[in-house]
């Protein structure tokens, strides 16, 4: 599509050699973003166990981050550090197992949270 | 009917430039504003290479010449009366829209950094996961963590600083700009910079310049390009909904 290359390198004003790179990382940039939900019967059960799972990972993630947050701050004893350290590892171990289940890789269940950054 | 962009009414000729599936762009004209649009016969208008670059095309053809708002691409509409009814309603939206990004243009940024190393090395989640079968306690698992969340936070202020330092010798050239940190973790910066024209030249001149002081950084500058990125969401909103099918 030789008019279609002509326009893009008519674009670039200030490049470095190889924009492999950044093509690579916007295909990255592109998977966080919202995508409209496939409702053809075979993908319909996968799309929507992603958006599920995609949930609880965010639940999951905030949890563990406030219990971190109180652990550096001093207010959980060590059982309590040692009981909810075990449930996140249970909790990730059955992730991992919904995920693989339903032929999910983590990069699936990436979203992109605005000011606050990508979940993973 | 697909809709390429709203103008200001100007009286110039259409741009020969072809629309999708080869159909000649037409103007539907309201008051001081107009809707460039085209007939299509498409269920589904897919966003392909093709298609992706006629939209583009035509949009800076009616740049040339006339103030542009961008539509997003796959923005349709039942017909003429449709487009009248669109314009009416966000009239004063659009016309003030106009009036911000009259005679001036959109440039892109893009920039790569190799901090991605020193983001927390600790074993990801999932491996960490992986090593409760090797008996790992829970203490350890949230100690682990929180050494994570330290090292992500420091490496997340390292980018911000730098990207704020890139930014900002390039914002003050912009009549506005946006701009968003880590995109993604290689990605260090994407930004947006509405320009006058003749700013252009001094813009990929401090660009080249920060090329130059920044030598391990990877920098992207694009333009000049309609102004997609400094629509308010009043004009947005006049671009018509998407009939069912459309791409986002």
């Amino acid at each position: 599509m030789p008019d279609a290359q002509n326009r893009q390198a008519q674009k670039v004003l200030c490049a470095p050699n190889d924009l492999q790179a950044f093509a690579t990382e916007l295909e990255q940039a592109g998977r966080v973003l919202p995508r409209q939900i496939n409702a053809e019967p075979e993908e319909v059960e996968r799309g929507l166990a992603k958006l599920v799972l995609t949930l609880i990972e965010l639940i999951r993630q905030l949890l563990e981050r406030q219990a971190v947050r109180r652990m550096e701050g001093g207010s959980l004893s060590d059982e309590e550090i040692e009981r909810l350290g075990q449930t996140f590892l249970k909790l990730g171990a059955r992730m991992q197992e919904l995920k693989q289940a339903f032929g999910l890789e983590d990069e699936e269940l990436n979203l992109n949270l605005g000011p606050l950054g990508n979940l993973l | 009917m697909y809709i390429y962009a709203i103008t200001d009414h100007s009286r110039a000729a259409m741009p020969a430039t072809p629309g999708l599936e080869d159909a000649p762009p037409l103007s539907i004209p309201y008051r001081e504003i107009a809707a460039v649009v085209s007939a299509h016969s498409m269920e589904k208008i897919a966003p392909t290479q093709t298609y992706l670059w006629c939209h583009e095309a035509v949009v800076e053809a009616l740049m040339a010449d006339r103030t542009v708002l961008p539509v997003r691409f796959g923005t349709v509409v039942s017909g003429e009366a449709a487009v009248q009814a669109l314009l009416a309603a966000h009239y004063d939206g659009l016309v003030a829209n106009l009036k911000r990004v009259c005679g001036r243009v959109e440039l892109g940024l893009r920039t790569l950094w190799d901090g991605v190393e020193g983001r927390a090395s600790t074993p990801g989640r999932s491996e960490q996961v992986a090593q409760r079968g090797s008996g790992m306690d829970g203490r350890s698992y949230l100690l682990a963590r929180l050494e994570e969340e330290r090292q992500t936070q420091v490496w997340r202020q390292r980018a911000e600083v730098l990207a704020a330092e890139l930014h900002g010798s390039l914002a003050h050239l912009a009549v506005e700009s946006t701009y968003q940190v880590l995109m993604t973790p290689r990605m260090l910066l994407v930004a947006a910079y509405l320009i006058e024209r003749d700013r252009m030249t001094v813009f990929q001149r401090m660009v080249n310049a920060l090329k130059i002081t920044h030598p391990t950084l990877d920098l992207l500058c694009t333009g000049p390009w309609p102004p997609y990125s400094f629509v308010t969401a009043g004009a947005v909103a006049a671009s018509g909904k998407q009939r069912e099918g459309a791409y986002a």
